[in-house]
Order: structure tokens, then C-alpha cells, then sequence
């Protein structure tokens, strides 16, 4: 029912002019544009769900594992969760390897040493990552923050040698990989001391930390077998085993077996020639009287 | 225009009205709150009847599963929770006292009535106890053992641990018959020795029902004969990005297009553990890459040369690993973790170790179909930890059993002489039966005082958070302040649970990520202060509903498709007036 602004007769809603006065079917006064508040209201409604599900994405994603907390958790010997199954030698001494699952349900192995109780490494076992979204930056800030947690981080030897994305092709697992080394600031000989760390790409998730301390190197690092000589002695070894071998590497090493360190040089060698397989040899020489200690392939 | 209302303005209200409904529950049937099974084993041995602490450890026994009990109802009242109970005590031989139950008042009479004598069959206790939660239904279990580990009848301790080892790690199951596995290995006279590799791959192999057969210093004819009815195929030797080299003298090397022709249709698995086998893996010429369009579900290789140390040592552990039921992936990062430790010179890297596969859900697979992996997965997840208690003076207790039952299980030793420290004891146990504890702090404070007690962190997306606080007596308030300062207390978004007293409850859902503070005023307590012990955990079991993401993703899709398509259900304008 409605009224005419006019006279105030009763009309009708289909009535084109009131039937007392004849003025003309007043206009309707002005209501809520509900149509335009409806437009406000559902844009609003994506923003805000887009916002939510980015959010979330951002927050779950794929490959949810241990983040730096959990790591972290981890690696400060937080490994309530997790069961020994084994135990093994391993070149500092002895491993315990412990296996179980994080908090999120991601099956974790973890290596701790069973002398000093100092967790050497984890991995876990994340589905692959759908893109990568980290930069390299952002992912090697993650996995500073995680190396940082290793008691020899901040050896001034240690530093980080590598850092790419590792990235075989479609149908292989991508990940960012660290690997920091410790070097002889002289003479370039790798010393015991070693981290490394894989980000996932898309959760910044650690996938793999692994480090060897061997401790603090107590032998001389400077060779007494200088570089050329060691190859000449490696070039020597390989007679009669490799066809026309050439080096291809060459590192100074400082190893260390049963609690003796020895400095040596590792020469690599590779055979030249038109032979589809072209096989190697690894000379061991010690640095400082130049015996070689091992040639294999 | 009325078309257009209901077009454009009804859809946004039934948006909303959708988001707003409860989800289903996740991870849990909807409506039904998880189930925490609880099994108490006690020591009633004749050993228990010895002095201990100015008492009698059997009656510290008692009081300290009385302890346990009354926390444990406390945390049965909690919401979303039902905590099941179940006696066992063990002596010369163990019993089941009282099946899991939820009656309280009947479990704490059963523990009044233990009495001690007998011998100390610690294995039977644990049996029995592992037998009642294996019947039972929950979501998470647990076993608390009170004990002295004097364990002198049944099994010996060295055997208890080597059964519990066996329970948790059940022998993979063996597969189907008639999977048949080939292996290749040679001695190629060069210091390169391939054959025990294959040989021991064959052994683990055959210990889980595949029919191995091992080939050593064949030629590559045999292994094309043999591809086609594969399921697993194994080589260890010289190789590179093109090629596996047999011991064929004449014609060793095996291509990719032979692969192919080959057909291995049945192929699971490759492993191609030779240098450069995974080398430009991408590439159709790749040695790998042509078993895996030949038709194999995972590969696996090198992209980089390997000293033959490495290898060897890389071989063992991912054979050794894989057939106890680790996916290809797991176990091939196994092997590189093994080299890592055990190889340290030029160290293969795990960025050198290849797993490649077809498509997304075969990187998943190990040996076995997918379904066996998660069931073997699940079993592990659901084996009860043990978190034991030992209480009696050195030369009285076996801490070193305790504390073995404790790791091999996932739980914790803790020693325990005093019913008040106890109690924190299984507070802490119920914090870690559930969840991961993320702060754990203790101290003393005086009447009046306010201190701030620790502060710990919560990550993002955690499902719940509980705090507890516990004191011997009198009054301490908890004031806990999430990370932007706001104080937590009646009408804080998410707070399910508000219980102050002794002990003092807080269970927060979806609690805020970042470092939360604690602190204490001590309202009512002696002259001289009280200790206090406060745990802070995120819950990991499920707490009700969650809506994924798709949710909002379908719902803005609908909205979006409202906007666009409310016009075209318009007409003109309604001509207005004269």
C-alpha cells in the first residue's frame, strides 16, 4: 500500500497516477542501492577469502617439515620423539642413528654422536616442492640461521663455499643447498670441519643438515710436497693402471683416522684418449713426505 | 530486477553464511573427541617393600600413581579430551588389575589395594601393557612404568630391549611372490669390485619376498633378456651418462635405446649406482632417463663421478635402508649420509645423489606399494612411548634399563623422589604424551612477588596451546601474555580452557605464533616461597575443525562467478514514470 505526497490518497503499487489528485505516479524515493552494496560486499568477500588462502598457502604449502624451530629443537639434542635403531663406526667415532617422525608427522632419521651426545644430522622426508617461491637469499638466511646452531660455526676457517639451487630437471626433488668448509687460510688445505644444508623452496623447511667436526686441526698445514710434485708422484702411481692419465683434480686434505691427522694431498686423475669410458684414480699422498698411501678408483 | 536481487545480493549472504559453518573435523571422525590411552604398570615386586626416602618404595609407588591419576582426570576434564586408564601390575608374573577405563574413582581403589611381593618380571609388565592398548581404539597411547628396573625374572633386561626393538621395527612384510629382481655386479680388474654389492642387495631383497637373482661379470645380454619381466633393477659399476658397462669384453656397454626397446614395462625400480649414471638426467640420452621412459617408476644415479669407496659404502646403506621399508628417496639420502660419516675425504654429496621419477606419486614408493609403506609408517607413529619413572638409591635401580625402555620408544626416563616432584613428573609426561613441550621452566617464589618465569616460542599454524602450572600449595596466579603483549584470561579469542588452581590449566586454540611470556605472582604461599613448575606444549592431536584452503579458493569462485554473471540475469531497467 502507498500514499500520493500530494493528497495522501491510498494507491496502489501498480497505479501510474494517484486516482484522486492525478499526479503523476510519484518516483520511489530514493532507497538502498542494494545491488551496488551487494557489488561492495562480494568484491570485499574475494579480497578478504584471497587474502585468507594466500595466508594459508604462504603458511602450509607443501612439504611442511621441521622449520628452524623444529630444527633448532633438534639440533639442541631435542630428539625426544624420535627412537634409536642403530648404532655404527663412523670416521670420528661412534653414530647413533635415531628415527621417528616431527611434529608435523614427517619421518625424520637423526646421526648423533654417542660420545658427546652432539646431533650431527637429520634428514627429513617432505613431498617435493610444487615451485620454488624462496630466493636464494631468503633460503640461505634459513640455513645460516640453522648452521649457527653447529658449536664450530663460528670457526673463522669456515666459510661457505656453495650455495645453488639444486635442480636436476622435471621428475627430480629441488631444493637450495649450503655447504659451508673449513680452509687452512694459507695454504688452502680443507680441514675437519664441514656443514650442510638443504632448504626446501617452497616452505623454507630444512630438508637434510649433515656436519662433521673432526675437531681442531693440531698437524702443520703447510705441505711439504709441493703442488707439482704431488701430481708428478700421483702421474707415477697410475702407470700401467690408466691409459695416458691426466689430473683433473687436485685438493690438499687434512684427514684424520683413529685420532691421527695426516695433511695429504688428493690427486685425481682421468684417463685421456678416445675411449667412451674414461675411468679415474684417486692418489692419496701424504703432504709431508710424499709416500702415497692409497691409489683406487 | 528482482532476478538481479537474488542474483547478486543472495549468493553474498549464503557465502557468508557457508564460511561460517563448521567444518568437519580433521584427522578425526566429526564429533568425537580424540582418545588418549594411558596403561600404568607398577612394580609390585617383593624388592618394592625396601626402605626408600623415609618410606617404603611400594607406598611411594602408590602415591605417586595416585599422583599420576589425579592429573590425568584433571586432563580428562579438559575439552576435546578423553583419557582412558588402564592398571597393570607386575611381579613374578604381571595382570591386568583394571582394563582402560575412564572411572577414576575405581582406579585409584585398584591402587590403594596393590600389595607387594614376588619376583620383578619388568618384560611381562610391559607385555601386558602393550597388549591391552594394541585392543584398544585411540588416538594416542602411552605407558608409564614405576619402577626400580630390578628386573630378575622373564626376560633380561638385554632382552627386553631387543624385544621392544622388534616391536617397534616390525620385519617388513614380504611382498608378493614372483617379483622378480636382477642384479649386476662385476669385478672389472681395475680395483673396481662390484660383486658384493649385488650380492648383498640380492640377500635383503630375497629377505622381503622378491625372487633375486644376481649376476656377476655378465654381459649386457643377459640383462636385456631380463628387463622386460623386472621389477627391480640393480647395477653397481663403471658407467656413465650414456651407458652401463657390463663385463662384456666386446660390447659392454648398455644404451638407452636398448633399454627402451627392452620395454620394462614392470620395472619399480632402477638404481644405476655408477659414475655419472644421472648426469644431465633431463636429457633423453641421459642412461637413467631412458629407464625411466622405458617405462620404470623410480630411478636412481649419480650425476658426478664417485670414488669406488663411496660407492660401495653409498650401495649398502641404500639396500640395507630401502628394504626395511624406507621410500627410494629416504633410503638413497641414507646411503649419502653414510658415505658423509663414514668417507669423509671428497664426501659424495647429497646434491650429487639423483632420485628421478615420472610422476608425483611414485617419488613416494619405495619397494612396496604405497599402502604397505604408510601401514608400516602408522605402526611406528602408534607404537606407545614409555616415559618411566625410577625411584630407589643407586645400587637399587636399574636407570639404565629404565632409561633404555625410554628411548627405544620415543619417551623419557625421569627419576622422581618426591610425590610433589612427581607430580610434575607426569605433568610433563602428559605435556609430551601429546604434544611437543616448548618451555619448561621451575623455580621458587615468595609471597607478593610477581617474576617473569621464562618465555618460549610457538610456531605458526600450531593447533593448540596448554600451559600447566603446578606447586605443592597455597595460591599462585598464571599470567601468560601472548607475543603482542595481551594478557590471556577469560574472553581471549581462542581460550578454551581457563582452570586456575592446582594444578592451573590454559588451553588456547590456534594459538599466536612468536615468544610468549610467563610470569607468576605469588598470591598465598609460606614465608619462605613455594617451588612451582610450569610446562608449555603445542597439542598435535586434532582439536576439531579446519577448513582447507579450496574451501576459501571454491567459495571466491562462487562469488566471482555471482558478480559476473548477475548482470547478464538483469534486463533493462524498468522505464519509470510518464
Amino acid at each position: 500500500m502507498r500514499y500520493c505526497p500530494r493528497c495522501g490518497a491510498t494507491t496502489l503499487a501498480g497505479d501510474e497516477f494517484c486516482p484522486l489528485c492525478g499526479l503523476v505516479r510519484p518516483e520511489r524515493p530514493p532507497g538502498v542501492p542494494w545491488r551496488r552494496v551487494a557489488i561492495v560486499v562480494l568484491a570485499a568477500f574475494i579480497v578478504i577469502a584471497g587474502l585468507i588462502l594466500a595466508a594459508d598457502l604462504r603458511r602450509s604449502g607443501a612439504g611442511r617439515g621441521p622449520g628452524p624451530g623444529d630444527a633448532y629443537e633438534i639440533l639442541s639434542g631435542g630428539l625426544a620423539g624420535l627412537r634409536l635403531v642403530d648404532t655404527w663406526e663412523y670416521a670420528d667415532g661412534l653414530m647413533e642413528q635415531l628415527e621417528g617422525f616431527d611434529s608435523r608427522g614427517n619421518p625424520v632419521v637423526a646421526y648423533r654422536d654417542a660420545s658427546s651426545g652432539v646431533v650431527r644430522g637429520f634428514m627429513v622426508s617432505l613431498p617435493p616442492a610444487d615451485r620454488v617461491t624462496l630466493s636464494q637469499s631468503e633460503a640461505g638466511q634459513i640455513a645460516e640461521a640453522l648452521a649457527a646452531r653447529a658449536p664450530f660455526f663460528h670457526d673463522p676457517t669456515l666459510t661457505l663455499e656453495e650455495a645453488c639451487l639444486v635442480d636436476h630437471g622435471p621428475g627430480t626433488e629441488r631444493y637450495y643447498f649450503f655447504r659451508w668448509v673449513s680452509r687452512d687460510p694459507r695454504s688452502g688445505a680443507v680441514l675437519l670441519r664441514d656443514i650442510q644444508v638443504a632448504v626446501h623452496p617452497q616452505t623454507g623447511s630444512i630438508i637434510f643438515y649433515l656436519s662433521r667436526d673432526g675437531g681442531r686441526v693440531t698437524i702443520p698445514t703447510e705441505p711439504a710436497i709441493g703442488r707439482e710434485r704431488a701430481a708428478q708422484l700421483a702421474l707415477e702411481a697410475a702407470a700401467g693402471r690408466l691409459s695416458r692419465p691426466q689430473v683433473v683434480e687436485q685438493h690438499l686434505w687434512v684427514s684424520v683416522a683413529h685420532g691421527d691427522q695426516r695433511l695429504l694431498w688428493l690427486v685425481v686423475l682421468e684417463e685421456q684418449g678416445s675411449q667412451e669410458l674414461a675411468r679415474r684414480l684417486y692418489v692419496e699422498i701424504d703432504a709431508q713426505n710424499g709416500a702415497v698411501l692409497e691409489a683406487s678408483p | 530486477m528482482r532476478l538481479n536481487r537474488l542474483a547478486v545480493t543472495g549468493l553474498a549472504p549464503l557465502c557468508v553464511l557457508l564460511a561460517c559453518l563448521p567444518a568437519s573435523a580433521e584427522g578425526a571422525s566429526a564429533g568425537r573427541s580424540p582418545t588418549v590411552a594411558v596403561a600404568m604398570v607398577i612394580d609390585v615386586s617383593g624388592s618394592m617393600n625396601d626402605h626408600w626416602e623415609g618410606g617404603v618404595k611400594i607406598e611411594s609407588a602408590r602415591q605417586a600413581a595416585l599422583s599420576i591419576l589425579s592429573i590425568l582426570e584433571a586432563e580428562n576434564r579438559l575439552p576435546d579430551r578423553s583419557y582412558r586408564v588402564a592398571l597393570i601390575g607386575f611381579e613374578t608374573e604381571a595382570r591386568l588389575v583394571q582394563p582402560l577405563t575412564s572411572d577414576f574413582s575405581l582406579l585409584r581403589r585398584n591402587i590403594t589395594d596393590l600389595g607387594a611381593d614376588g619376583w620383578t618380571n619388568i618384560g611381562a609388565g610391559l607385555e601386558v601393557a602393550l597388549a591391552e592398548l594394541s585392543d584398544s581404539a585411540h588416538d594416542r597411547a602411552f605407558v608409564i612404568l614405576l619402577s626400580d628396573g630390578m628386573t630378575n625374572r622373564g626376560r633380561s633386561p638385554d632382552e627386553i630391549v631387543r624385544w621392544l626393538r622388534e616391536a617397534i621395527n616390525p620385519p617388513v612384510p614380504r611382498a608378493r611372490e614372483g617379483l622378480q629382481a636382477s642384479l649386476y655386479g662385476a669385478d672389472y680388474g681395475d680395483g673396481v669390485d662390484t660383486r658384493g654389492n649385488a650380492s648383498a642387495a640380492g640377500e635383503l631383497l630375497e629377505g622381503v619376498g622378491y625372487e633375486p637373482a644376481v649376476f656377476l661379470n655378465q654381459s649386457k645380454q643377459v640383462a636385456l633378456g631380463r628387463l622386460g619381466e623386472d621389477v627391480v633393477f640393480f647395477f653397481g659399476g663403471h658407467a656413465n651418462a650414456t651407458g652401463l658397462w657390463f663385463g662384456d669384453a666386446a660390447d659392454p656397454a648398455l644404451r638407452g635405446a636398448e633399454v627402451r626397446r627392452a620395454a620394462p614395462r614392470s620395472l619399480l625400480l632402477a638404481v644405476l649406482a655408477g659414475c655419472k649414471t644421472a648426469q644431465d638426467v633431463a636429457s633423453s640420452s641421459n642412461i637413467l632417463r631412458s629407464f625411466i621412459d622405458a617405462g620404470a617408476r623410480v630411478g636412481v644415479g649419480f650425476s658426478t663421478t664417485v670414488h669406488t669407496h663411496h660407492a660401495t659404502r653409498w650401495r649398502y646403506a641404500f639396500w640395507e635402508t630401502l628394504t626395511q621399508g624406507k621410500t627410494v628417496q629416504e633410503a638413497a639420502w641414507a646411503g649419502t649420509a653414510a658415505c658423509y660419516f663414514c668417507c669423509p675425504l671428497v664426501p659424495l654429496l647429497a646434491r650429487d645423489v639423483v632420485v628421478t621419477y615420472p610422476s608425483r606419486v611414485a617419488h613416494r614408493m619405495g619397494l612396496f606399494d604405497l599402502e604397505t609403506l604408510l601401514e608400516l609408517r602408522d605402526h611406528q607413529a602408534r607404537f606407545p612411548r614409555v616415559y618411566s619413572v625410577g625411584f630407589g638409591d643407586a645400587g637399587d635401580l636399574d636407570e639404565d634399563l629404565l632409561s633404555a625402555i625410554a628411548v627405544l620408544t620415543g619417551g623419557a626416563y625421569l627419576y622422581g623422589s618426591r610425590a610433589a616432584e612427581l607430580e610434575n613428573v607426569f605433568l610433563e609426561i602428559q605435556h609430551r604424551g601429546t604434544g611437543t613441550v616448548r618451555g619448561e621452566f621451575a623455580g621458587a617464589i615468595r609471597a607478593g612477588e610477581v617474576i617473569e618465569v621464562g618465555r618460549f616460542e610457538v610456531g605458526a599454524g600450531e593447533r593448540e596451546l596448554r600451559v600447566s602450572l603446578n606447586w605443592p600449595g597455597s595460591a599462585l596466579e598464571l599470567r601468560l601474555d601472548d607475543p603482542r603483549g595481551r594478557r590471556v584470561g577469560p574472553g581471549y579469542p581462542g581460550l578454551k580452557l581457563w582452570e586456575p588452581g592446582r594444578p592451573t590449566y590454559v588451553v588456547l586454540e590456534r594459538p599466536k605464533a612468536g615468544e610468549w611470556t610467563v610470569r607468576l605472582f605469588g598470591q598465598q604461599v609460606p614465608a619462605d616461597g613455594t617451588r612451582y613448575h610450569v610446562v608449555a606444549s603445542t597439542g598435535d592431536l586434532p582439536v576439531g575443525a579446519s577448513r582447507p584452503p579450496e574451501f576459501f579458493l571454491a567459495l571466491a569462485c562462487l562469488a566471482l562467478l555471482a558478480l559476473l554473471v548477475a548482470p547478464l540475469l538483469t534486463g533493462p531497467p524498468a522505464a519509470g514514470g510518464r
